[in-house]
């Protein structure tokens, strides 16, 4: 799982890199750390890496979600709405993963 | 019933069956804050302490027709008088002003909370114990047994969850059933064993007159322990000196003989599952403070929060800013060019604009520090950092007030709160105004964009990165010139995560946030004023004939080395009530707007070259504090002497810092 | 052996306090005594602070503060290194993964079961001085032998 999501993130921080520098990087920071996990041989430690990196995926996922929702207000001052990228896109679908992750590792 | 003594407490009670006072006393991080938000709801009042710049916090609630007002006050470990927090508490609690004293403490690890227990039931005062975080207790599999915990420790005990409300109401009840009996102080006397029992009576019996605000047990134990205040006042009652290992010895003794009762309390009311696993904080903590991945990770914490606080935020403000111009114009239109609407207009409404455009991003940043606080990632932030922050005589927590810095001063100045040494608290807040602020960066991009239009990221990054270090280095050249000590020791305990409530995130950010308002605001609004009256009159309206003008004259000896003509120093006058004035003063002044860089820099280029361009904008990278800063910083220092420091210290870096640009700037592009 | 010298995982009996007044005071009333056990949970990626739990809670501590904490190790099987604080005889319990670590004890003469004598903080094995890294030492388990 830890291998899917690095994937997964990885693909969205690239895809937002062409965007938005920044975001890009710390996505990828973020795919770091299901890259990591996926070299923990203790079980316990593998979902730790599972579980927060999928806490903070749904963080910037949120994030990005707000933004575009805050984003209808600009007409007012006379800029055009940000629309959803491609990037944002693959964001926000591993963030629905995330919850079943972190929901699940709630439960443990 | 004691006599009313507060403001607040004015409105008697309809039934006048009274009110009752509450202490709620606590070590950091057990959730006191949260239950004290449960019990009071919104209903609260943060004050200082007399005297001292630790919050006081007060609120009130309403119980059974008793008028209930909960005092929170400052989380401390034990009641040592070691550091402010702790001689706070100890004063209010020993002052008798409380009728009761609630106890938080935490339920999963019960044992500190339970010696702060012992501490105040040594006090001879009324309290209770009132358990939180029961609800992570149970799904962790712990048994609490409240009837064994009262049996043995003698005082009532409830157990509470602030997070799903359960045993709240038995709280209040409590709280009103207990704090109209009479009778029930604890004089519940620990056994320390034949040898310390017989010098606790030694001293008793020397005692000639009975100390005042302790009880005597509790004042010769603490007498013999060597305590700061009381070891001090039994020497002038006439008790003898008593050697350091002999008092170091007893408190050492006191503090096992305690630990062991709360041992043999705890195996008795308290029945866990046994199993290891790596509990979920523990998980956390193994990835957000992983060998490799901690400091990746915190900056991108970062780069969220500013995310957050600059850009979610600024629809916001550009919103808000919007609504303002429109205003001024609407105004404007409405009673024509004259006195009154340029007041109006220019003075009043973009002067308190300029505020209020900010609270967007003040309120946005207080919701993400809240976050980080209340979930406990701060600490860890602290821990990871705390290394590099060393080198510079400060800690780890003095880092996340810095960072926070580069959005705003004023919120920098304000978050210092959670340093516990006064010493780097102070350090810190005299160093904060260094970083970079949001504020500057529109100087930065006005001057850079004309006269560096190639080169302007680099040139930016290099200010930046100035700041920094003057930042870094002010903090080992203020140490070096006040305190030459070692450093403050970091001692922090890392709390369990939780994941925030929004009532908690709410009154937080609120609580912060509505500081900003009142303090910030007021100054703002007389500055703008003075200034909008400096630069109308006597030309009405004319630039070059206004009091500004004369007064840009009389100062640009001050940049007499620097060449500044009047209206580069007169915004550089200005700047100092917000540095965002210095790009509005110039734009006036020179009489260009910002979008037109072809005229600005003909305009411009006629009085600076390159390198006078670039040393004017390291001088306004660190030149005095706009107001709203200095501001916070007497309201948070409380001294006139550190403000003036401040201000005085940063303006001979700003002036020598730039001299020193100007000359190898200078040297450099001629040769 | 000093506090800052443990390493994570392994839990130590606190013996002696000699610190500056302020910081005893705070540490003593945070329940560091004499006699009162401590776990070394985790060292900061830097190498500085170090978290040890005391109680179930985790408190911070620099390395400069941890050095003036004199304790001794709880339980009887404790990473090697550690051991060769103290003088004294010791006995192999368990070695931990890594094949090529594995086969360079082996080649070395360290098996389950085998005594090993602690002097003056040099290793010996049947009377040969052996030299081990950290790493390698942290991965063998030793239970004190009473001689």
């Amino acid at each position: 799982m830890n291998l899917v999501m690095f994937l997964l993130t990885a693909l969205s921080g690239i895809l937002e890199f062409w965007n938005d520098r920044l975001l890009g990087f710390f996505i990828l920071v973020i795919s770091l750390v299901f890259l990591f996990g996926c070299f923990e041989k203790q079980r316990e430690r593998y979902r730790a890496h599972l579980f927060v990196g999928s806490v903070l995926v749904l963080f910037f996922a949120g994030f990005s979600l707000i933004s575009y929702l805050v984003s209808f207000l600009m007409p007012l001052l006379g800029e055009e709405p940000k629309s959803l990228t491609l990037g944002d896109a693959v964001l926000v679908s591993s963030g629905f993963i995330s919850i079943l992750n972190v929901y699940r590792g709630r439960r443990k | 019933m004691r006599p009313v003594r507060h403001g607040l407490c004015q409105v008697a009670d309809k039934k006048g069956s009274g009110e009752v006072r509450v202490a709620l006393v606590g070590c950091p991080n057990v959730g006191k804050t949260s239950l004290f938000n449960a019990l009071t709801g919104s209903k609260q009042y943060v004050a200082n302490w007399p005297g001292v710049t630790v919050e006081k916090k007060e609120g009130v609630f309403l119980h059974k027709g008793f008028r209930i007002s909960v005092i929170d006050l400052p989380g401390t470990y034990a009641l040592d008088y070691n550091s402010l927090d702790e001689k706070i508490t100890r004063d209010y609690i020993l002052s008798g002003e409380p009728d009761l004293i609630v106890l938080v403490g935490d339920s999963v690890n019960p044992e500190q909370s339970l010696y702060l227990l012992l501490e105040i039931v040594e006090m001879e005062k009324k309290v209770i114990l009132a358990l939180t975080a029961y609800d992570e207790a149970k799904k962790m599999g712990i048994k609490i047994d409240k009837y064994e915990l009262q049996k043995h420790l003698g005082v009532p005990v409830v157990l509470v969850s602030s997070i799903t409300g359960e045993g709240l109401e038995e709280l209040k009840d409590l709280i009103v059933d207990y704090s109209a009996r009479k009778g029930v102080l604890h004089k519940v006397h620990l056994d320390y064993g034949e040898a310390m029992e017989k010098r606790i009576r030694e001293v008793l019996n020397n005692l000639t007159d009975l100390p005042i605000g302790a009880p005597p047990r509790y004042f010769a134990m603490k007498y013999l322990s060597g305590d700061t205040q009381f070891y001090q006042e039994a020497l002038k009652s006439g008790l003898p000196e008593l050697s350091e290992e002999e008092r170091i010895a007893f408190k050492i003794s006191l503090s096992k003989k305690k630990r062991e009762l709360i041992e043999n309390v705890i195996k008795e009311a308290y029945q866990s599952s046994e199993e290891k696993v790596l509990s979920l904080s523990e998980a956390i903590d193994h990835v957000l403070t992983h060998k490799f991945l901690s400091f990746p990770l915190f900056f991108a914490f970062m780069y969220l929060v500013f995310k957050f606080t600059f850009e979610t935020a600024q629809v916001f403000s550009d919103l808000l800013d919007l609504a303002f111009t429109n205003l001024g114009n609407l105004l404007v239109e409405r009673l024509g060019e004259n006195a009154i609407s340029s007041f109006m207009a220019d003075g009043l409404i973009s002067g308190v604009g300029s505020v209020l455009t900010f609270v967007p991003n003040i309120f946005f940043l207080f919701l993400a520090m809240g976050f980080l606080e209340e979930s406990g990632y701060l600490p860890r932030a602290a821990f990871v950092m705390d290394r590099i922050m060393e080198k510079f005589k400060l800690s780890g927590r003095s880092f996340m007030s810095l960072l926070l810095g580069f959005g705003c001063n004023v919120s920098s100045v304000m978050s210092t709160r959670v340093i516990d040494d006064p010493k780097e608290r102070l350090v810190t807040i005299l160093i904060s105004p260094f970083m970079s602020c949001s504020a500057r960066l529109p100087v930065y991009l006005l001057i850079l964009r004309i006269f560096f239009p190639h080169a302007s990221a680099a040139l930016l990054f290099s200010l930046y990165t100035l700041s920094i270090l003057i930042t870094l280095l002010s903090s080992s050249f203020i140490n070096w010139l006040f305190y030459r000590g070692r450093s403050s020791p970091l001692i922090i305990e890392l709390p369990r995560y939780r994941f925030p409530t929004f009532r908690n995130l709410y009154l937080y950010t609120w609580n912060r946030g509505k500081h900003f308002l009142k303090k910030a605001g007021t100054i703002i609004l007389l500055a703008s004023i003075a200034i909008w009256f400096l630069t109308y009159f006597p030309g009405n309206g004319n630039v070059e004939e206004s009091f500004s003008a004369s007064i840009g004259k009389a100062l640009t000896w001050i940049f007499k080395p620097f060449d500044y003509s009047w209206k580069i120093t007169l915004s550089l006058f200005y700047g100092a009530v917000a540095k965002e004035v210095i790009v509005s003063s110039i734009t006036m002044l020179y009489n260009f707007d910002e979008v037109e860089l072809e005229t600005a820099r003909s305009v411009l280029g006629l009085e600076m070259d390159p390198v006078k361009a670039f040393t004017f904008l390291v001088f306004v990278m660190a030149y005095i504090p706009c107001i709203a800063t200095v501001a916070t910083i007497y309201s948070e220092t409380n001294s006139l002497k550190w403000t003036l420091f401040s201000v005085l210290y940063s303006f001979g870096i700003a002036y020598s810092l730039s001299l020193l640009v100007y000359k190898i700037g200078g040297l450099v592009v001629r040769s | 052996m000093k506090l800052f010298q443990v390493t994570p995982g392994v839990r130590v009996k606190v013996l002696r306090m000699d610190l500056p007044g302020d910081v005893q005071n705070k540490l003593v009333g945070m329940g560091l005594i004499p006699g009162a056990i401590v776990e070394v949970v985790k060292i900061a990626p830097l190498g500085d602070p170090i978290v040890f739990s005391l109680n179930g809670r985790n408190i911070t501590l620099r390395k400069k503060e941890a050095e003036g904490i004199e304790v001794e190790p709880v339980d009887e099987v404790m990473p090697l290194y550690l051991a060769m604080f103290e003088d004294g005889e010791y006995e192999v319990v368990e070695m931990f993964e890594g094949k090529r670590f594995l086969e360079k004890v082996k080649k070395l003469g360290i098996f389950s079961g085998e005594r090993l004598t602690v002097k003056n903080g040099t290793l010996y094995l049947k009377g040969r001085p052996i030299l081990l890294g950290k790493g390698e030492a942290l991965k063998i388990l030793v239970r004190g032998v009473k001689g």
